[in-house]
Parts: structure tokens; C-alpha cells; sequence
């Protein structure tokens, strides 16, 4: 396991390599310049000025130069200044990483739990009452784009019902810190970006385990007297759940998708809306710290749920 | 069922825990929450007329604004002018202090002034670093300006030595550093009533009153700016009572509904630069090089239904570069005016400028481009798009992100109509946009390419002119050049929205939506409603 482990880890890194220089060249062929967001125009500023910046930012040199530098940097772990916030990348990223992290991961357990959850109520109640709420959640939380369901449970919670805030972080300079203010503050974002991999699982968890279900071992398993919750999650949902922790780990991606979108919806300062902003203000030292952090966690990602296959199912054997 | 009962029950306590642990801040400081649409990119003197308003507080100037946008003392406690505006004195207050405790001294004044802020802040270069010759401080409270001609904006606060061209910051730390990269634009240190306290990126900057200042202090504790960029959000959350005031990002659709509500007030209002719409040419292609095409232009496009249809009455119809606003009255010529709608004339100057309808049914293409930085620039596009469409001008709309559409257009020159905004104040200084010497691969500079000697020769008068009469006469005689030669259709003057909590807070309108609480004045103002 350890040998397959390395191999992964080492193929990674040429795939990591390509991503990084095709994002690099197309960033900085793109159109616009980061220079824009350093000047306030109009009369009163100079060339001469303007040029100043782009050397001081090192825009001034060769694009091969630059993409050098970056690479053989960013090898030493120094991934370079934010040109818009003059503070390292590995600084803005950092401060940001925590509020995206524990918005996606709750909206990931929260889609995990739930549409385990409902999709195994559904999958072993066929045709009920369970099982259509089951099918209405999975349509309409398909259905419902991400930053509209936001602004509908703020609507709802904060402005009707005043339960809760409608958006941004508890700020502890003011007293607003504490388990529970960070629990009012993110139950609305966990609920909008979670919604949608809640949906998706619950309906994959219910197909899976209907089939499973009508398998001869569970018959057999009936037969011996076990009770019918061993029946169900020890045996059913056991051979249920592999694909379930693909499109988990598959939904991940979408989840942070979904979460720039439910980051500017909720004012979350997350890493989302980073990338967004990142993007527009053509801050490329920051979009390519994102990216060198999306990429790694992605293979990181892929390599644990794969080693998570071998203890769901131990006849998946990695040499 | 027990586990269910059980599932249950453990949820509601769950749901008690979260409410009853909850813990909102109850504000024993005064504290005025601000809505901010975006991080600035500096608290410095680096920042952006856009993202100054934390930084405002933190730094003082030589004066600041008054109620009638006149100048008032903040750093100056008194000054004099000469009669021929070309000896400026100030006199500082000697109890002046910055926020470590040193005085501020007529050395920093000197410093602030003609290193830092004629290195970073164009808008001093605009008209008051390029009349400035040389700076006397004779002792440690006074500064002398010795100018090089008069410069009638002098006393201005926002184009002169005001909190915009006067950052006052202390020299010993931004002396011989790199301006751009001193940590005092991310923790400024300065000598205004307000302390920096933190910024935490994409979520808030706080700062606190500063109890040892040494001029009035604001009845303000504390003041919290707030990132939300998202226009809907900033307004649910100021509906929530989360945020008590929003400075001109609110949008204008939302101004009826916030009204309405109990303890909430909201405006439509001008903005300092009085900012207007227009259709710029490239005068760089020959199609626009002739004065008649861009006439043609102006006729064609019915410039009355755009407000309605696009700003639900956040804009005017614009008369021309000079607006009717608050700032810029005193400027305006009612008499100037572009022409109006009429596209059978656009249709006949066409004909006879030789561009008759083609085969394929239209007399030209050209590309009319705009950036999604304004939503409703788009709307704007489309309107124009179908008024061309009328006279048989094919006009391709092309949307870019800001970054992209300035380097199309401002810097590369690359665009036949370009659908930018105009800033025609707050004082005429900004009328420099159309020069010759401005035309720069610049953002917000001369894109159109436009160059006349009359209108360069006026301008530079009216930067010098001190006689208010002398100075009306050659911006109308500038107005009107503009309107002949229509280098740009001014379309529409836009209006800003602001939003305040006036049950929690009151202050002078003016400082809510003047302008002057956002880039000028200070807090002293502002006081909690009892």
C-alpha cells in the first residue's frame, strides 16, 4: 500500500506541473493587467509611473522569465505576494483557508449524513411517503440554483423569521465569537452549498440500495434470523456505499464550485470568492497559489478515497 | 420509533444550545456599522478614491470639509492666501499628534504632501502637485506653499489640500521605503480620531476611537466596515439592521422598498464626480474623424428614456460634460446643450457624409464595448444598440470584465465606441479629461484620441484663473467646444444610493450622502439617537 501510495504521489506531480504552466500562460495572456487595479487613472497619472509598478510587480520581464521564477519558487514554497493585497500568498490563502474549509466540510457532512440518510429510509421503504419526499428533495435541490436558495433562506430566516444573520463571519473583536455565533452564521451557507450533494447522494444511495437489496446474500442473510438493521447497514449498505464515496469525493469539486457562488451570496470571506475576486482584479499571484492548493487537494483527495476503497471492500487489492 | 423520538429530541436541543449560545455583541461602544462593496486595496495614501473612507479616519489632512464643501481646519488650525493665490500658509495645530504619541510636524506636512502623495495620488497631480514650487517650513507649525501659478482649487478639499491630496503621515516611517510596499498601507498609523484596530481580508476592518486625540472627538467609538459584495446582500443585511449605513453602493431599485421601513432611510443623490455616461469615440478610425458622423451619433440616440428605462430614476438625461449637480452648479451652462433626438436628421447627415445604407442593409459595423463594472451599462448598450439599429448602424455589443475592457480600451486603443463613465467633478480640475496631454495608454484617460487647441489652450486658463467670472466663461466656451466637436455623446448622468439607519444614528444630510461623510468629514457629526 505505502509503494502504490508513493507512485500516485510521484505521477501526481507531472500532471500538478502541467496545470500550473497552462494556467500561468493563460493568465497572463488573457487580456487586462494587474497594473489597472493599482492606478486610479485619469488625468495626473504617468507612464512613467505606470511603468514603475510593473517593474516593482516584475511584470516587466519575459513571460518564460516570470514563469520560471514562479515555478522555481513555488518549488521552495514561496508562492510569491498578492499584487492587490501586499501580503504573501501563502499568508492570504492561509487566513481563508479555515472558513472555506469548515463551510465545505459541514456542507459535506451534512450532504453525506442526510442523503445517506434519506436514501437509505427511501431505498428500503420503495414507493412511500419516505421515499417520495426522498425524490422531491433530490429534484428540487438539483433544481435550485445555488445563490438563488441563498438569498431565499436569508430571506427567510434572517429578514422574516430573525433567527439568523444573513451573512458574513462572526467578528471576534466585538464579542460575536464563540460555538454558537459561528453556528448561527453557517447554518444558512452549509445548508445552500450542501443542499444540491445531498440530493445527488441521497438518489445514488437509493438506487444502490434497491439493488443491493433484492441481492440472494441478503435473502440468505434474512433467512439465518439477523436482525433487520444488521441486514441493512452491515451488508447492504456496505456494498451501497462505494459508489456513494465517489461522488462524494466527485462532489467536492462542485462543492467548492458552489461555494464561491455561496461565499458572495453570504459575504463569507472564503476562498471562493478569493478566486473570484482574484480573477477579476488579475492578482496572479493568488490565483496560481489557489490553483497549486485546488490541485493538490484534489489528488490528495482522489488518493484517500481510493484508499478508502480498500476498507469498504477488502477484495480491492492495490500492488 | 424510541430512536426516532430520540433523533428528535436531541435536534431540538441542538437548535436551543445553538440560540441560546449564541452571544450578539451587545454594543456598549457606539458603534456605526459601514457597508463596503469591496477590501480596498490599501489604508493608505495608495488608496483608491473608491476604498479612502476607512482610511480617511485613521489620517488627518491640512483642513477637511465643511457642510458647504468649503474648507475647514483638521491638521491647519488657521491659514492665510495671498491675494495673488500664490503664497498658501498654513498654521498647525501645535497639539497635533500622531497615534504613536510624536507630534506632526510642518517636516511630515512637507513630506506627505510632495513625496508621497505626488508620487501615488493622481488626483493631487491633477492640478495642485504641477502648481506647487516649493514648500518653506519655517518652524515646526508652519508650512508655506510657494506656487508656481495660482491654482483656484487650492483651498478645495477634494482636489486640494484636503484629506484627498493632503495624507498627512509621518515621515520617519515612510521615508525612504517603497511607498507601495510600507506596512502602513495595510496598518496605517496616521493622526485622525480614529485607531486602526484589524483587517481581516474579504470580512471587516475595524477601527476604534482614539481617546487620546487631540481635536474634537466623535461621539463614534468604534467603526466597522463591512465586505459584502453582493449589492442584494448589502441591502438584506441593512434591512437586518447588521449594517447601519450604506455609501453610494447601494442599488437604486432598492431606495423605495429600505425607505418604507420604520428607523431606515434611503436616497438617490449626486455623487462628487458627477458621474455621467457616455459613448466615446475612437477618433483614431477614420469613420470618426468626421465631426458630422458623431453628430449623426447624437441624434440618433434618444438619450430621455434611458433613465427610465434602466435606472428606475437613478439618472438624468446629461446636457453635456458639466451636470446640474450640487458640486458643479456653479459651473454649469444652461445654455449648452448636445442636440436631441432626432433620427431622420442622424439618417440625412449620414447620407450626405457618404455613408448611405449598404446591401446588407446597414451603412456600417462598428463595435460598441463596455465593462460589467456598472450592471446597467449593459441595459445602456442595448438601448443604444437599437437606437443605431434605427438608422442603419450595425453596432456589435461587446461585454468585458473591467480589467479587460480597460486594457481594450484605455490602453490599446482597440474599440470603435467605448460605453465608459465621465467624471465631470466635483470641481472643473476634472475637465482635463479631453486634453491633448492626456491622451495616454492610461485608465480613464484621453482614449478618445480627441486633441483641440482652443479647448487645451481654455484649460489651462481655467486652472490659473482666479476671477470666478473669467473662470465661468472659458468652462461654458470648454462645454460648448465639447458639444460642437462631440468627441463623446454624454448619455446619462448617474445618481448614487446610499442607505442609514437614522433610528440608531443622526446626522447632517450631507454627510450621509454629500459626499462628505464617505470621502471627507469627520464623525464629529454622527450621533447616536437617544
Amino acid at each position: 500500500m505505502v509503494s502504490y501510495v508513493v507512485r500516485r504521489l510521484l505521477a501526481a506531480l507531472p500532471v500538478i506541473l502541467l496545470i500550473l504552466v497552462v494556467s500561468f500562460l493563460v493568465l497572463h495572456l488573457a487580456p487586462g493587467d494587474p497594473v489597472t487595479f493599482y492606478i486610479q487613472g485619469g488625468t495626473g497619472t504617468t507612464e512613467e509611473f505606470v511603468a514603475a509598478i510593473r517593474e516593482s510587480l516584475g511584470l516587466d520581464k519575459p513571460l518564460g522569465v516570470q514563469l520560471a521564477l514562479f515555478l522555481g519558487n513555488a518549488v521552495r514554497g514561496n508562492l510569491g505576494y498578492s499584487f492587490y493585497y501586499h501580503d504573501s500568498v501563502a499568508h492570504v490563502i492561509g487566513a481563508r483557508m479555515g472558513v472555506t474549509s469548515l463551510l465545505v466540510f459541514l456542507a459535506v457532512v451534512l450532504a453525506s449524513g442526510g442523503g445517506i440518510v434519506l436514501g437509505v429510509l427511501a431505498g428500503t421503504h420503495p414507493y412511500s411517503t419516505i421515499d417520495r419526499v426522498n425524490t422531491f428533495v433530490a429534484v428540487v435541490g438539483y433544481s435550485i440554483p445555488v445563490f438563488w436558495l441563498g438569498q431565499l433562506l436569508v430571506l427567510l430566516f434572517a429578514i422574516r423569521l430573525k433567527l439568523l444573520p444573513t451573512g458574513g463571519i462572526p467578528i471576534s473583536a466585538l464579542g460575536q465569537g464563540g460555538v454558537g455565533n459561528w453556528a448561527r452564521s453557517l447554518v444558512l451557507p452549509v445548508l445552500a452549498v450542501g443542499l444540491m450533494q445531498l440530493a445527488l447522494i441521497a438518489r445514488i444511495t437509493r438506487a444502490n440500495m434497491l439493488e443491493i437489496l433484492g441481492a440472494d446474500y441478503i435473502t440468505a442473510a434474512r433467512a439465518k434470523g439477523l436482525k433487520e438493521s444488521v441486514v441493512i447497514f452491515k451488508h447492504a449498505l456496505r456494498n451501497a456505499i462505494l459508489p456513494v464515496v465517489t461522488v462524494i469525493n466527485l462532489g467536492l469539486g462542485s462543492l467548492l464550485t458552489g461555494a464561491m457562488v455561496t461565499e458572495t451570496v453570504f459575504s463569507w470571506p472564503g476562498l471562493g470568492r478569493m478566486m473570484l475576486d482574484s480573477l477579476l482584479r488579475r492578482d496572479y499571484p493568488v490565483l496560481m497559489g489557489l490553483l497549486i492548493v485546488m490541485s493538490v487537494g484534489v489528488v490528495i483527495l482522489n488518493l484517500v478515497t481510493d484508499i478508502l476503497y480498500v476498507y469498504l471492500d477488502p477484495r480491492i487489492v492495490y500492488r | 420509533m424510541h430512536k426516532v423520538r430520540t433523533f428528535i429530541a436531541c435536534f431540538v436541543l441542538v437548535m436551543l444550545c445553538i440560540g441560546a449560545g449564541s452571544v450578539v455583541a451587545v454594543s456598549e461602544p457606539v458603534t456605526l456599522v459601514v457597508g463596503l462593496a469591496s477590501d480596498p486595496r490599501s489604508l493608505g495614501p495608495t488608496a483608491t478614491d473608491n476604498d479612502a473612507c476607512p482610511s480617511y479616519r485613521v489620517y488627518s489632512a491640512l483642513t477637511q470639509a465643511d457642510e458647504e464643501f468649503g474648507p475647514a481646519p483638521d491638521l491647519a488650525q488657521s491659514w492665510e492666501v495671498s491675494a495673488d493665490a500664490l503664497t498658501i500658509t498654513f498654521h498647525l495645530n501645535p497639539n497635533a499628534r500622531f497615534q504613536d504619541g510624536s507630534p506632526v510636524t510642518a517636516e511630515d506636512v512637507k513630506f506627505s504632501v510632495v513625496e508621497v502623495t505626488a508620487k501615488l495620488v493622481s488626483v493631487a497631480n491633477r492640478g495642485l502637485i504641477p502648481s506647487i514650487g516649493s514648500v518653506e517650513t519655517p518652524d515646526e507649525h508652519t508650512v508655506i506653499f510657494h506656487m508656481k501659478q495660482p491654482y483656484p482649487e487650492a483651498m478645495n478639499p477634494y482636489y486640494g489640500f484636503g484629506p484627498r491630496c493632503s495624507y498627512i503621515v509621518k515621515k520617519a516611517d515612510w521615508e525612504g521605503t517603497d511607498y507601495l510596499a510600507n506596512p502602513g498601507n495595510l496598518k496605517p498609523m496616521g493622526s485622525g480620531p480614529y485607531r486602526f484596530v484589524e483587517w481581516v481580508k474579504g470580512s471587516h476592518i475595524i477601527l476604534e476611537r482614539w481617546e487620546d486625540y487631540w481635536g474634537e472627538k466623535p461621539a463614534i467609538q468604534r467603526m466597522v466596515f463591512r465586505i459584502i459584495s453582493d449589492p442584494t446582500a448589502m441591502a438584506l443585511a441593512f434591512e437586518n439592521g447588521e449594517v447601519d449605513w450604506i455609501p453610494y453602493t447601494l442599488v437604486a431599485t432598492e431606495v423605495e422598498r429600505l425607505n418604507s421601513l420604520p428607523g431606515k432611510e434611503a436616497a438617490l443623490h449626486g455623487v462628487p464626480c458627477g458621474d455621467s455616461i457616455g459613448a466615446r469615440f475612437n477618433l483614431r478610425k477614420d469613420l470618426f474623424k468626421s465631426v458630422d458622423v458623431r453628430r449623426a451619433f447624437a441624434y440618433a440616440i434618444n438619450r430621455e428614456r434611458i433613465p427610465g428605462l434602466v435606472y428606475s430614476g437613478g439618472a438624468v438625461a446629461a446636457p453635456g460634460q458639466i451636470n446640474d449637480t450640487p458640486f458643479m452648479h456653479a459651473w454649469y451652462d444652461p445654455n449648452v446643450a448636445q442636440v436631441g433626438y432626432d433620427p431622420s436628421m442622424a439618417a440625412a447627415i449620414l447620407d450626405r457624409a457618404g455613408y448611405p445604407v449598404g446591401s446588407d442593409g446597414w451603412r456600417f459595423h462598428i463595435t460598441l464595448k463596455h465593462s460589467t463594472n456598472f450592471p446597467e451599462d449593459l441595459h445602456v448598450a442595448e438601448l443604444v444598440k437599437a437606437d443605431l439599429a434605427q438608422v442603419k448602424i450595425d453596432a456589435q455589443i461587446i461585454t468585458l470584465d473591467y480589467a479587460a475592457w480597460v486594457d481594450q480600451t484605455f490602453v490599446n486603443w482597440n474599440f470603435d465606441v467605448n460605453l465608459s463613465s465621465v467624471c465631470s467633478g466635483p470641481v472643473p480640475t476634472a475637465m482635463g479629461r479631453f486634453t491633448t496631454s492626456n491622451i495616454l495608454p492610461i485608465a480613464f484617460a484621453n482614449d478618445t484620441g480627441w486633441s483641440n487647441f482652443e479647448y487645451d489652450e481654455l484649460h489651462n486658463r481655467q486652472m490659473r484663473e482666479l476671477d470666478v467670472g473669467v473662470r465661468w466663461a472659458y468652462l461654458s466656451r470648454m462645454q460648448q467646444i465639447l458639444v460642437e466637436q462631440q468627441p463623446i455623446v454624454f448619455l446619462v448622468h448617474r445618481r448614487a444610493a446610499s442607505a442609514w439607519n437614522s433610528g440608531k444614528f443622526s446626522a447632517p444630510d450631507s454627510f450621509w450622502k454629500g459626499g462628505l461623510g464617505y470621502f471627507l468629514t469627520r464623525e464629529t457629526e454622527v450621533k447616536p439617537v437617544k
